[in-house]
């Protein structure tokens, strides 16, 4: 199997990122609300009345037809912080989309959404349900409308079901409001946590720029910290690309915004909120002063904004995605900020004189004076490879025709993990969540009781269950079975790679000729032969008699020879790693039957199956034993060994190999129980899953350094070294009693052959005559000197004060000189 | 590298030449056929071994040790010690004749033994092979000793070929037929033979008693040699070091391959150019590779010029070895033991390596600690979960080391286990094992034990014994390897030959005693019916063909644009899904055997349809669903299964229970009455539901829905009011 490449997680990043995730969700449902409530707001204000109280919803539906209730309802499932609202919102945004009379655009922005709601985080509320349509969906690109509304019931249903007497019996206790904390379970309280101190973050943040004080003092922060990169102002967090240049304006930008919006809500006339609107536009957005705009959104973004204001006018959100924009790269710096108040005191800020309220006019003048930023204007190709890197390092820029943007690469780094229960959590990645026919164990885990999990990430390759192949397993003339053959365990090897120009990182093709050596023609294929050397003859054959010579069965597939006991397999029968069989139905209808049969009697009757193997292509007939195993499931209710048989590689005759070796002194048994009290301390249970393969581990680090510019690659425990201390904890007296029993001959290390060579060479005489005992000045005279050896050429260098190095003829001639 | 000396000693007297009857060929074919078959194994897995070949009773002699007394004469030394070769191969074929002279064999002997007094060099082991009848006359037995001291003194093995030399030879002279190791037990062969033969068979059995050395008839030789065998590699070890427990307690131990697919070398490119021409060289090929950079002249580089790129997500990262090796502390050499686990933590089909390496003590004074360390483990049921680095920095190995004891040795093999990264956690559906009807299990269990193997085999002496044991099993495509480029190399331009029926024996083996099974098999196909699908892709490619073989006129564009991918692609339906329920069911009831099953699928389809539907938005789906159900039910004339269905169906729907959540689809019901479905009745179908009772269903549905109805309005009235409230 071919994978595309292999993909690692990165742990640092790792929360980094999901933060992110949780960020930009956070950032789609506020706007949502915000619309919304302003306008509920007025409604239940017109009211002045509860909603809870106006009178009872009899069913899902009654709250679905009223916009207050469903308000109401909405804060109700926020509240109860299990994702629960996902669906509601999903229920909103499918009616929405049911709309004939939506633009494209709007149409894939709801997709968008329901991918959001689908893949995110919040998915687990889905793919707990269990139901088959979710998979579909998520499967599916653009799934039909009809997909759609059909979730929209399933849905509707629960809600109705499950939720709604729950938001009845929460309103008659008679709790106006919405009520934010709740007696969830662990996992929920753990969310609703999360959650919490994310808003809490928000909320301090949006004080805190509206305070006068720290509003100024921020900035003046962020004045320090564009000033540290002036000369790399191209910074990458996340998955957002920005220059810290932009930083103040990103402030300004925001301030302006947020008094619009007051401007908005305390209804000013248009006219005045349309100046204001193109004020800020033409200071922010559209700047006659390079570079066109000022502030960090990308100028597709500022483009539609400018569109926004020109058909739509000034409305309440027009800015809002660009607010959003700037608000995420200010919220860094925001906590960065608070974590820099906290390590210096305020006294040792510059002084800075507090900058008075600037209008909008005066501002964009300031920006004529602090010229000197030349940031691309776009976050083109080129961008990361511009980025100067810091001297200490060696330059390796990423390659240039391989996608370069490093901004692209970090989200991407696709989190594979390593077990199937976290990969139903996992987002953003449609691949992982693919539950087919072949695969519904019945239960499928519970997503949410294993939240945990998905900090528990490994960076390893990421396998697609995929059949090696597709073929047939003859039980008897006339009785085929279809099956798929299946890699349950292989060496993992290590990442492929590609070669490269070393000076500009260019793709360098690789082209091989095949020449004859008689002519000095090239040849092709066709004109290829091949030989094998036969007592001084060459045995030639065509390309596909070697073919044939392989194919010595017509049936392709698996032949079932007959069963054995299962005791008859041995241990010494292994040769490759095994293999796994499961019934295919897309090449015989009805397989999954008889092999289920064939299977439980193979295991109640204690058998193995033996078979030859042909497989695909021209490979070689092989004899394979077939190893019934039988489904098992953990407490959760996750499979842990799927039902089907291990096709395990037999050796033929040749392949032992027949050695001989003298039978060892037998122990006594003192000896052997002494080794056993050993072997008893030092018992634990091995599962395979717990050791990570050090090389390979080494090898992805320092790959994931030299990626992501890091200075030292990851830290790395290698289990597969024994913990000596804990053995010796565990087992040190048993350990040294067992050396005094045994008595092991004294630990003269064995000698590998090399060793054992270069010590005869030193002990031998011929060579090992110490400078004092030869006449170096006589066998210079005698032209004798070549035959001394380097140590005694060198000795008498060292003796004389003279360099000793360099290759015997180099040594000879110094001695040479010396007496010259 | 050590080389073995063999003599091939072969007699072409006149009695050699001599077919006895009931033997299809004659002592000296079957001699050139045993020493043909040797080379060519030879010469097949290249090694130093040289061979030699005498031959005695020729008309020409031709050695050193003749004189003109007449001494050692008609024996010819045909070649010297030198590597096998075609040459010699096909003199043994086609030039060794028999003659009508004989000659001594204890003077071949001396001839042979000879030949070894002129060879040097490391010399592992000195055999001569003797083909003989023993038909020849030998005159002075006094050489004889001569020749058992000479055989001693050089360590030559001397194995005889050809007379019936086994212990049971007297009772063979007294007249009985049985001849063990002879296969074909032909009566009345000892018959033919002549008084000089038994003579000669007497001094035989004598040197072969005194020297302890082997023979075998023609017929087991040739047995021994069916299955080309790898010549024996010098024991070399993979590891010389410590088996550590903790830092302190070491075992001494050195390691060794003890399976590993054996390979043969691969093959050789040769130039079909140089080979059609007038005068072939070498033929060679070379193989010349270039690197080029993508730009337009196609620059060459030079390979120092090139760094590695590995995936990183999308991008490539250049890493240059240096990169790695700076950072890294080397993997020491090791065998160090992690800890102890059962031997039921390990799953047989995690052993993940290519080898099996066994581990044993160097020497054996000493050796205690080795074999209290395996018998514990061995006592204890429990392996040594150990770190295996076989040399510095090589990769370390992660793997379980099994003692394996027996009488005279003991091991520790070690297995290498997977790691994390190398397990890949499938899920596969579940089997339902367990259900399973006691015919169907009766019928297997018939099958699996008609289908037994290990006692399929009979040997030739009648016992029954374990077919397809490894041990014994050769590699057929090896094995035909071997036959092929041996036949090729002999005969240039002839066809591959035919396989040797004795892979074919391997690879399609018939076992007489299985007589059951054709029942069996019976028994199951009509339990488990099969339905094989042909290859989608051959049958996409087959609607072109055929229209391309009948000559049909080709598709107009209508039909083209008509063509529906999806409706092509899912002609397989296996199943009722949800989104296409009536097309996939009536696919599916089409299909031979599989309307019961369509029929439940399409049930449960209409039930859930209802059941999830959020208020009425899947009703008219599942009603189309009824009627497409209802009609295929007329068709197949099977209206049972519609009837009880509908019977059934309130309850289905709405549940016995008032649970007021589950009264919301009534509603569907008064759909179904003013859809007018009813039972399948009398005058449709061949049935016992009269049409009164296909309407009385009816009514009773429309009272449950009109009252649900009512209900439900005076819902909607209350509804009503508070919304006029607000």
């Amino acid at each position: 199997m071919v994978e595309s490449g292999s993909k690692f997680s990165e742990s640092n990043q790792r929360s980094q990122i999901y933060v992110w995730t949780f960020m930009s969700r956070e950032n789609h449902s506020p706007r949502r609300k915000t619309s919304h409530t302003d306008k509920f707001q007025r409604k239940i204000f017109s009211s002045n009345d509860s909603p809870a109280q106006h009178y009872q919803p009899k069913n899902f539906l009654d709250i679905f037809r009223d916009p207050v209730q469903l308000e109401w309802f909405k804060k109700f499932l926020i509240s109860r912080g299990d994702g629960s609202e996902y669906m509601l919102l999903y229920i909103l945004a499918v009616n929405e989309l049911k709309q004939y009379t939506l633009t494209p655009d709007r149409v894939m922005n709801i997709y968008r959404y329901i991918k959001t709601y689908l893949l995110g985080v919040n998915s687990e509320i889905f793919m707990r349900q269990r139901h088959p349509l979710w998979f579909r969906i998520r499967r599916t690109h653009n799934p039909p409308v009809s997909l759609l509304v059909e979730g929209q019931c399933l849905l509707a249903k629960i809600l109705h079901e499950e939720y709604f007497p729950l938001y009845i019996a929460f309103n008659k206790e008679g709790e106006k409001g919405v009520c934010s904390t709740g007696s969830e379970s662990d996992t929920r309280g753990r969310r609703l946590y999360r959650w919490t101190k994310f808003i809490k973050a928000v909320i301090e943040f949006r004080k805190g720029l509206l305070d006068q004080n720290s509003h100024t003092c921020f900035k003046s922060y962020l004045l320090k910290e564009s000033k540290m990169c002036s000369n790399n102002p191209v910074r990458i967090i996340g998955d957002k690309v920005f220059s810290t240049n932009k930083l103040i304006k990103d402030i300004e930008f925001w301030s302006e915004v947020e008094r619009y919006k007051s401007l908005y809500d305390d209804n000013c006339n248009s006219d005045t909120l349309y100046r204001k609107a193109q004020t800020i536009v033409e200071c922010f957005l559209e700047s006659s002063i390079s570079p066109r705009i000022q502030i960090n959104v990308t100028p597709d973004l500022a483009n539609t904004i400018i569109q926004d204001l020109d058909t739509n006018g000034a409305t309440r959100g027009v800015f809002h995605e660009a607010e959003l924009a700037v608000f995420i790269t200010l919220m860094i710096f925001w906590r960065r900020y608070e974590i820099w108040m906290v390590d210096f005191d305020m006294k040792k800020l510059p002084h800075l004189p507090l900058l008075p309220k600037q209008t909008i006019q005066n501002s964009s003048n300031k920006k004529q004076e602090k010229e000197p930023i030349i940031v691309p204007n776009k976050p083109t190709i080129q961008t990361p490879i511009e980025k100067p890197i810091p001297s200490n390092r060696r330059q390796r820029p990423v390659t240039q025709g391989h996608a370069p943007e490093l901004s692209d690469l970090l989200p991407r780094i696709s989190y594979s993990l390593a077990s199937r229960r976290c990969c139903l959590l996992s987002f953003g990645h449609e691949d992982i969540v693919n539950v087919d026919e072949d695969e519904k164990t019945g239960s499928l885990p519970d997503a949410a009781d294993k939240f945990e999990e998905l900090l528990t990430r490994v960076r390893s390759k990421d396998h697609k269950k995929r059949p090696l192949q597709r073929t047939k397993l003859k039980l008897h003339d006339g009785l085929e079975l279809g099956i798929g053959v299946y890699s349950l365990v292989r060496p993992t090897t290590k990442p492929s790679f590609k070669w490269l120009d070393q000076a500009n990182h260019q793709d360098v093709k690789t082209q091989t000729k095949m020449l004859c050596n008689d002519t000095g023609k090239e040849l092709t294929h066709v004109d290829i032969k091949f030989y094998r050397d036969f007592g001084g003859k060459k045995a030639i054959f065509e390309k596909e008699e070697l073919n044939d010579m392989k194919q010595l069965d017509e049936f392709k597939g698996l032949k079932l020879l007959g069963f054995k006991p299962r005791s008859r397999l041995k241990l010494l029968h292994h040769l490759r790693p095994s293999n796994f069989l499961y019934p295919d139905e897309s090449v015989v209808k009805g397989s999954k039957k008889l092999f289920s049969l064939l299977l439980s009697r193979c295991i109640a009757k204690d058998l193995i199956g033996y078979c030859w193997y042909q497989g695909r292509g021209a490979s070689a007939p092989r004899l394979a034993a077939l190893l019934p195993q039988t489904q098992e499931k953990d407490e959760s209710g996750i499979q842990v060994t799927p039902p089907g048989f291990h096709l395990i590689y037999l050796p033929f005759a040749d392949d032992f190999r027949k050695l001989r070796y003298e039978k060892p002194e037998e122990a006594t048994e003192d000896q052997i129980d002494a080794t056993k009290r050993v072997i008893r301390n030092l018992l634990f249970q091995f599962k395979a899953e717990s050791f990570e393969n050090p090389s390979l581990q080494r090898e992805y680090r320092v790959l994931e350094a030299l990626a992501l510019d890091k200075d030292e690659p990851d830290e790395f425990t290698d289990y597969t070294k024994p913990n000596n201390e804990q053995i010796l904890k565990k087992a040190g007296q048993e350990l040294a009693d067992l050396s005094k029993i045994c008595h092991p001959p004294d630990h003269q290390p064995v000698k590998t052959g090399a060793k054992r060579a270069r010590a005869a060479d030193a002990s031998d005489p011929k060579k090992y005559c110490p400078s004092g005992e030869v006449d170096i000045e006589g066998m210079v005279k005698s032209g004798q000197v070549e035959k001394l050896t380097i140590p005694v050429l060198k000795q008498f260098l060292i003796s004389v004060g003279k360099k000793s190095t360099g290759k015997k003829a180099d040594l000879v001639l110094m001695v040479k000189d010396h007496f010259q | 590298m050590a080389k073995d000396l063999i003599v091939l000693c072969i007699d072409t007297g006149p009695s050699m030449g001599h077919i006895t009857a009931g033997q299809a060929e004659s002592p000296l074919s079957l001699s050139i056929k045993i020493a043909t078959t040797m080379l060519q194994q030879k010469i097949f897995y290249p090694t130093k071994d040289e061979f030699a070949l005498v031959l005695f009773g020729t008309r020409e002699t031709a050695n050193d040790l003749a004189d003109d007394d007449g001494n050692y004469a008609n024996i010819s030394i045909v070649q010297k010690f030198s590597q096998p070769d075609l040459p010699l191969l096909q003199y043994l074929l086609e030039e060794v004749k028999h003659s009508d002279i004989s000659s001594d064999f204890i003077d071949a002997l001396i001839v042979s033994l000879d030949l070894f007094q002129k060879c040097s060099g490391r010399i592992n082991e000195k055999k001569i092979y003797m083909f003989t009848d023993a038909g020849c006359p030998f005159d002075d037995q006094d050489q004889l000793d001569q020749v058992l001291t000479g055989l001693n003194k050089h360590s030559i093995d001397l194995t005889i070929i050809g007379p019936d030399l086994s212990p049971s030879h007297d009772s063979a002279m007294n007249g009985s037929d049985y001849h063990p190791g002879d296969g074909d037990n032909k009566p009345g062969k000892m018959v033919h033979k002549s008084k000089a033969q038994r003579a000669g068979e007497e001094i035989l059995q004598r040197i072969i008693s005194q020297g302890d050395f082997a023979s075998f008839s023609f017929s087991e030789a040739l047995k021994a040699l069916t299955h080309i065998k790898k010549t024996q590699l010098r024991q070399t070890t993979v590891f010389r070091g410590d088996i550590e427990i903790g830092p302190d307690y070491k075992i001494p131990t050195y390691g060794y391959l003890r399976v590993k697919e054996n390979k043969v070398s691969s093959w050789k490119k040769l130039s079909a150019i140089s080979q059609c021409s007038t005068n072939p060289g070498s033929m060679e090929v070379t193989l010349a590779r270039t690197h080029h950079l993508g730009d337009e002249e196609q620059t060459e580089i030079s390979k120092d010029q090139m760094v590695k790129g590995f995936r990183f997500g999308k991008n490539l990262i250049p890493f240059a070895s240096y990169d790695l090796s700076s950072t890294a502390e080397p993997h020491l050499k090791c065998l160090q033991v992690i800890g102890f686990s059962r031997c039921e933590f390990i799953k047989r089909h995690h052993f993940i390596g290519d080898s099996i390496v066994t581990f044993v003590p160097p020497v054996t004074e000493g050796s205690q600690a080795f074999s209290s360390f395996a018998q514990a483990l061995y006592e204890m049921n429990c392996t040594a979960i150990v770190r295996y680095c076989f040399r510095k920095n090589a990769n370390p190995k992660l793997g379980c080391l099994y003692p394996h004891i027996r009488p005279d040795y003991t091991e520790l093999l070690f297995f290498q286990l997977p790691y994390a990264e190398d397990i890949r956690e499938f899920t596969f559906a579940s089997l339902n094992e367990s259900e399973h009807s006691q015919e169907e299990i009766e019928s297997m269990d018939d099958f699996l034990d008609s289908m037994d193997l290990s006692e399929a085999f009979i040997d030739p002496t009648g016992d029954r014994c374990e077919a397809f044991e490894p041990k014994y099993v050769p590699n057929p495509h090896i094995h035909r390897m071997f036959q092929c480029t041996s036949h090729r190399a002999l005969n240039k331009d002839s066809d591959l030959p035919k396989l040797d029926p004795l892979i074919n024996d391997y690879l399609n083996p018939t076992f007489p005693g299985r007589t059951n099974v054709k029942n069996c098999l019976e028994m199951i196909q009509n339990l488990c019916p099969l339905i094989e699908i042909g290859d989608k892709k051959t049958k996409k490619a087959n609607i072109f063909k055929k229209d391309i073989e009948t000559g049909a006129a080709p598709v107009s564009e209508e039909l083209i644009e008509n063509m529906d991918i999806d409706e092509a692609l899912s002609s397989d339906v296996s199943k009722v899904g949800s989104i296409n329920p009536v097309k996939d069911f009536e696919e599916l009831s089409k299909k031979h055997g599989m309307f019961r099953l369509a029929c439940e699928q399409m049930q449960e389809c209409i039930i859930s349809l209802i059941k999830e539907s959020f208020s009425d938005q899947n009703y008219p789906k599942a009603i189309s669903c009824i009627e497409s159900y209802r009609e295929v039910c007329v068709k197949f004339k099977q209206p049972a299964m519609l009837n009880k269905f509908l019977q059934s169906f309130r309850n289905k729907i709405i549940g016995s229970s008032d649970n007021p959540r589950d009264q919301r689809h009534q509603a569907f019901l008064t759909l179904l009455v003013k859809e007018d479905i009813t039972l399948i009745s009398k005058n449709e179908c061949d049935c016992d539901v009269t049409l009164e009772e296909a309407r009385l269903f009816l009514q009773t549905l429309h009272s449950i829905s009109t009252e649900v109805d009512a209900k439900n309005e005076t819902q909607d009235d209350e509804v009503d009011d508070l919304l006029e409230n607000m």
